[in-house]
Formats: C-alpha cells, sequence, structure tokens
C-alpha cells in the first residue's frame, strides 16, 4: 500500500471511530446542535433592526435585506466555533492515547513511518471537523438558520477557514501539550474564552480596549470577520484577508505541532 | 443509627479527599477563576448603562439627494455629532451611494443618510452592531430635543449640558435607582450588579454542579471495582452507602462553593452579602445538586463514564438555562421566566439578591423552591434505586 493510501486508511479509520463513540457523537453534533435551537428561538428572526420608525430606517450596507439575517447566523455560528474547537482540540490528544496504550508503537514497529502517522492525525482532525460541519449546517439549516441567504460562499469560506485553523491548532496543542488529560482541559474550557474574546456572541465594540488590541491572535476574530465579511460586506474581499490569516494560523500549528510531535513520540 | 451515621460521615470524607486528591482542584478552582476573570472584564459593557466605546465610532453623514433642506440637516448632523468625540468621529460623503460605499469597505461603521422623501434619517450599520444602535439613539434622542426634526428640517439646537451620545445613554439609563424592596429585587436581581458579582455567583453554580457530581461518581466507581461490595461485605448497608455518596457530593459541592466566594472576594473583591443567608443558600443548593446526581446515577446503568458524562452534559445544559453562561441581561424576558424554577437558577437569583442586601427572611420562598426541589429528586431516585436496581445487578 502506498503512502497516500496508508494516510487515507488511517485517517478514515479514526474519524470513523471518532462518530461511533455515542459520547463524542452527543458533543460533537448532539448538543451543538440543541443548543443552538434554543439560542435561535428567543433570537426569532428579523433583519436585526428591530427599532425602525416612520423618520427613522435601518439598511444593511449590502442595501438588501438577505444579510439582515446576519445576527441570527452569526449566533448560531458562534456555538459552531465552540465546539469546532473543542471537538478538534480534545480529539487531538488521541495522539498521545495511542502513545499509552501502545497502538503508535505497534505500528511503528509494522514499519509506518511516523510522519505517515502524524500526517493521518491532521487529516482525521480535518476529516471530523467536515463531518461535525456538515451535519450541523444541515440540522441547524432545515431548524431554521438562514446559513445560505446570501449565497453558499459567505459560509462555507468561513468554515472551510475554521476547520484548517483548528486542525492547525490542535496539531499545535497536540505537540506541545504531552498528556491528554491536560489536553481535554484545553479542550473544554479553552473555546468558550476564545469565542468570547474574539467576539462570537457579542459585539468586540462592547468590549475594552485591551481586549480588543488581542482580538487580532485570536482565530475566532477572524473566523467571525470572514462570515460578517461573506454576508454583510462585501463579499469574497472582504473575506480575503480573514481566511489568509486563518490558513496562516492553521499551517503555523501544523507545523508547530509536527516538531513537538517529533521530539516527543520517537 | 448512630453505627450508620459514623458510616456514612467516613465513607463521605473518603470521597470528599478522593475528590480533593484527583487532580480536580486545578479545573475545578483554576478553570472558573480564569473564566470569572475573561468574563467580568469583556462583559463588563452589558452590565452598565454607562456606555462609552473604546474608540469612537467612523460615521459618514451624506444627503440621499441635493438640496438646501438636506445639507442644513447634514451640516447639523455633522455639527452635532462631533460634539461627542469620545463617541464619533464624523465625515462628511458626497451622497447615498459614497455613504454606503465606505461602510461596505470598511472606511466607515456607520453611515446617516438624510432623505428628504421617505423616512428622514438611514442608519447604514452592520445589523445587530452597537454602533447602530448608539448612531439610532443619538438620531431619536436629538429629535425628541428638538434638535432635529423628523422632516430632515433642521430646528435649531437648543442649550444642553450634554453632548447627544451622552443623552441617549442617559435616556437608555432612565433616572438612578433609589433604595429598592427585596421584591423588586428578586424581579431581575441582575439587574445592578457588575460583571464580576454576576459571573462569580453564576460559575460558581455551574462548577459546583461539577464538583457535586464529580464526587457521586466515586459512588458509581465503587460498584465498577469491586469496592462496594466489599464494603457491603463488612456489615454497611446498601442505604448508609448510597446515602454517604449524597452527603459526599452535597459536602463537595458546599466545600467548592465556600473556597470560591472566599477566593473571588480576594481577588475580585465580590460582595457576597449576609453570611448567614449566603450559607443556607449554599447548602440547600449543594443538596439539590447532590439529589439531581443520585437520580442521574439512578436511572443509569452503573458506568462511571456513562454517569460522569451524562452529568456533565445536563449540568452543561442546566447551566445555559440558569443563567451561567449567557448572561440574563442579555436573555428576553420569556426566557428568564420560563427557567426561573431551575435550582441552579433559584441558587443565582438568591445570591445576586444576597449580594444586594437582602437577608434570610426574605429569601424563604426561593429557599423553600430548592428544598421542594431537591426532596422531589432525592424522592424520585430513591424509589427509582428500589424499583430498577436491585442488589447486585
Amino acid at each position: 500500500m502506498s503512502a497516500l493510501g496508508r494516510i487515507t486508511t488511517m485517517s478514515l479509520n479514526a474519524t470513523w471511530r471518532t462518530y461511533l463513540s455515542p459520547n463524542n457523537l452527543m458533543w460533537i453534533v448532539g448538543i451543538p446542535i440543541i443548543l443552538s435551537f434554543v439560542i435561535s428561538l428567543w433570537i426569532g428572526g428579523g433583519d436585526g433592526f428591530s427599532r425602525s420608525s416612520e423618520w427613522l430606517a435601518f439598511e444593511t450596507p449590502k442595501g438588501d435585506l438577505a444579510s439582515g439575517e446576519y445576527p441570527k447566523v452569526s449566533i448560531v455560528f458562534g456555538v459552531y466555533l465552540i465546539f469546532v474547537l473543542s471537538a478538534l482540540l480534545t480529539r487531538a490528544g488521541t495522539i498521545h492515547e495511542e502513545t499509552t496504550k501502545g497502538t503508535l508503537q505497534r505500528t511503528l514497529a509494522a514499519g509506518v513511518p511516523q510522519w505517515e502517522i502524524i500526517a493521518a492525525h491532521a487529516a482525521s482532525l480535518v476529516l471530523v471537523g467536515l463531518v461535525q460541519a456538515v451535519v450541523f449546517i444541515a440540522v441547524t439549516g432545515a431548524l431554521g438558520t438562514p446559513w445560505l441567504a446570501t449565497g453558499w460562499i459567505s459560509v462555507v469560506l468561513p468554515v472551510l477557514g475554521v476547520i484548517v485553523a483548528t486542525a492547525g491548532l490542535a496539531i499545535a496543542v497536540a505537540g506541545l501539550v504531552q498528556s491528554s488529560g491536560l489536553i481535554q482541559v484545553i479542550g473544554g474550557g479553552g473555546p468558550s474564552i476564545l469565542a468570547l474574546l474574539g467576539g462570537a456572541f457579542f459585539p468586540l465594540e462592547v468590549a475594552p480596549a485591551g481586549v480588543q488590541r488581542l482580538a487580532p491572535v485570536n482565530p475566532v476574530y477572524w473566523a467571525v470577520e470572514a462570515l460578517a465579511g461573506g454576508f454583510v460586506y462585501d463579499g469574497f474581499s472582504s473575506q480575503a484577508t480573514p481566511l489568509a490569516v486563518l490558513l496562516l494560523i492553521g499551517v503555523t500549528g501544523m507545523v508547530i505541532g509536527v516538531q513537538g510531535l517529533r521530539r516527543h513520540e520517537m | 443509627m448512630i453505627m450508620s451515621l459514623r458510616q456514612t460521615g467516613a465513607i463521605a470524607v473518603h470521597h470528599l479527599r478522593r475528590v480533593a486528591l484527583d487532580g480536580a482542584p486545578i479545573w475545578l478552582i483554576g478553570m472558573p477563576l480564569v473564566i470569572i476573570y475573561v468574563l467580568g472584564v469583556t462583559m463588563s459593557g452589558l452590565f452598565t448603562a454607562e456606555f462609552t466605546p473604546a474608540k469612537p465610532f467612523r460615521v459618514v453623514v451624506a444627503a440621499a439627494e441635493p438640496g438646501p433642506e438636506t445639507s442644513g440637516t447634514v451640516r447639523l448632523l455633522v455639527g452635532e455629532l462631533s460634539q461627542a468625540p469620545d463617541f464619533f468621529v464624523v465625515e462628511q460623503a458626497s451622497g447615498k451611494e459614497a455613504a454606503r460605499q465606505a461602510v461596505l469597505g470598511r472606511t466607515a461603521d456607520a453611515a446617516v443618510v438624510v432623505s428628504a422623501e421617505g423616512p428622514a434619517f438611514t442608519v447604514i450599520a452592520s445589523p445587530g452592531s452597537v454602533v447602530a444602535d448608539v448612531v439610532a439613539g443619538t438620531l431619536r434622542h436629538m429629535e425628541r430635543e428638538g434638535v432635529i426634526a423628523s422632516g430632515a428640517s433642521s430646528s435649531g439646537s437648543p442649550p444642553r449640558s450634554q453632548s447627544p451620545a451622552q443623552g441617549a445613554a442617559a435616556d437608555e439609563a432612565g433616572s438612578p435607582p433609589g433604595p429598592v424592596a427585596a421584591d423588586a429585587i428578586f424581579d431581575a436581581p441582575w439587574e445592578g450588579v457588575g460583571a464580576f458579582q454576576y459571573f462569580s455567583a453564576a460559575i460558581m453554580i455551574m462548577f459546583m454542579t461539577f464538583a457535586g457530581h464529580s464526587a457521586m461518581t466515586y459512588t458509581v466507581k465503587d460498584r465498577a471495582t469491586g469496592a462496594y461490595l466489599r464494603i457491603r461485605s463488612i456489615g454497611v448497608s446498601r442505604g448508609t452507602y448510597l446515602a454517604a455518596g449524597v452527603v459526599s457530593s452535597a459536602l463537595v459541592g458546599a466545600a467548592f462553593s465556600t473556597l470560591m466566594a472566599l477566593i473571588t472576594r480576594v481577588l475580585f473583591h465580590v460582595h457576597w452579602g449576609d453570611p448567614l443567608a449566603w450559607s443556607l443558600l449554599t447548602v440547600t443548593g449543594a443538596v439539590s445538586v447532590a439529589a439531581l446526581s443520585f437520580l442521574v446515577m439512578a436511572v443509569l446503568p452503573d458506568n462511571p463514564k456513562t454517569v460522569e458524562s451524562a452529568g456533565s452534559t445536563i449540568y452543561t445544559i442546566l447551566s445555559f438555562l440558569g443563567g451561567s453562561t449567557v448572561p440574563l441581561t442579555i436573555m428576553p424576558d420569556w426566557f428568564t421566566r420560563l427557567f426561573a424554577w431551575l435550582p441552579n437558577r433559584r441558587m443565582l437569583d438568591g445570591y445576586l439578591a444576597v449580594a444586594q442586601g437582602v437577608t434570610t427572611g426574605s429569601l424563604v420562598s426561593e429557599l423553600t423552591g430548592i428544598i421542594v426541589t431537591a426532596a422531589v429528586l432525592m424522592a424520585v431516585a430513591t424509589l427509582v434505586t428500589r424499583a430498577w436496581k436491585r442488589e447486585g445487578a
């Protein structure tokens, strides 16, 4: 079997096993969908400008009605961001669990190079993220979230950017932190903090200046910018910079993580 | 009887010791403190009526169509908005399209377009943004003050002691509160407290549920490892063992809350109010959490991982509904009323009210509600255990 074949087999197997676990299934797709649904019930529809009057009107920057759906979409997107970060960061610890269980050593002894195992691990993180995104967007869309109000590109590009950036971060965390227990803790608490500091749930304009200055180093901030760029502002030209930053975060995370894993696992 | 109590105490203290030595303090104490700090800093704007942006909003003003009337209003608006340099940096644009392009290209946060036909003022901004609300609030204030007219013609500028933006903020805030009765505080106890006060109570309750449940999980773990049967073989009754689980869960919850209250008092200067009222709330709350954990354990198979993750799921959802993760200040009225009966929500209301000066006498209904909930949960859990979980099953 070729290297590509082995990587594909290992990553598909890891993704399959992830979604076979009822506990993972519940936390990766079940709870975020339920939470999004509950939240969307009280946010309701509308264009986000509820206090128009005879002499005072509101318009979105694009001047259309569709981009007025942004507040509803952005809140559900915020829930998604927390759970994609949580899911991928938590799954990043599995490579250390494999070391503990001995399956990593057995795979290495069978002649599979270490870089293939790390590549398969990274690929499985991206696959887990993709499956989660497809299920989450499909189900919340069916429950009323207008994801495609301004076209598929407004949503698909930010989601892909988030998955790449988060997979990179997850690999970086796995490379820097050797304890799967500590990775669980980071995966449990870190995403909520990143989401709050990145403006996923409330506009950063109300945050103190220090928090606003910190936002550009936070992937959640760029994910929200990418979504707003597509939904509210100038489409792809507004999304290009946030997407480039997300890609950069992903690649940098992968490089740091791979170096860490190569140093510690051998 | 005395022997049973001694056994219950010994097992409960052992569970408490296991939780304390299991690395739990790192995430049970460290994690909530970090979350309280982050939320206290970032969400402070949601807990005060006096809002000033960290940097002024960039606003462009333009006339939809040329004319002396609209041009005059544009000049008036630019002048008025410029009086609040902490809120606005104002520029004039050549027309509606130029103003829209400025917002679309993100060189401006919002635009105000003045028109002689249709609505006199159109605010162009991202929907749901703070700048849209601030600009609209300022325009409304100016209209009420007679600075601008809803027909887009200027009506002159009466003397004022505050800028339009400050006036708009004052409109939103209303009159300053005087002494408030306990009943009024319980209507919305989150109003009038700061972000650190709110989140110290809210996050403490959330992690108290996790702490209490982690103690209960040890009871299930003992079944899985065989420790339970060994303890039973030396004469400890089943009821005593289960009671020890509930007591240890309540003890862990109460001990955790006490520790958190002390730490947040020192670190964030959080005021917790009357110690007696606080203690009663904490003890009854911890018992209600223990009762719910007991019910979770009773209805699920004796698998520690299943009980642990089911508890985490239930408490995470309860935390959301009870106002621990998303502040009740931004929740709609129906949401705050619908889930007011939840024990964790009653605890939050109680802690916030006590912090505002409510004493034990006014807490009777909250305490009764928590105790009744705990008693019902405990009774159901006991019935389920007796009916479904025969010894050795």
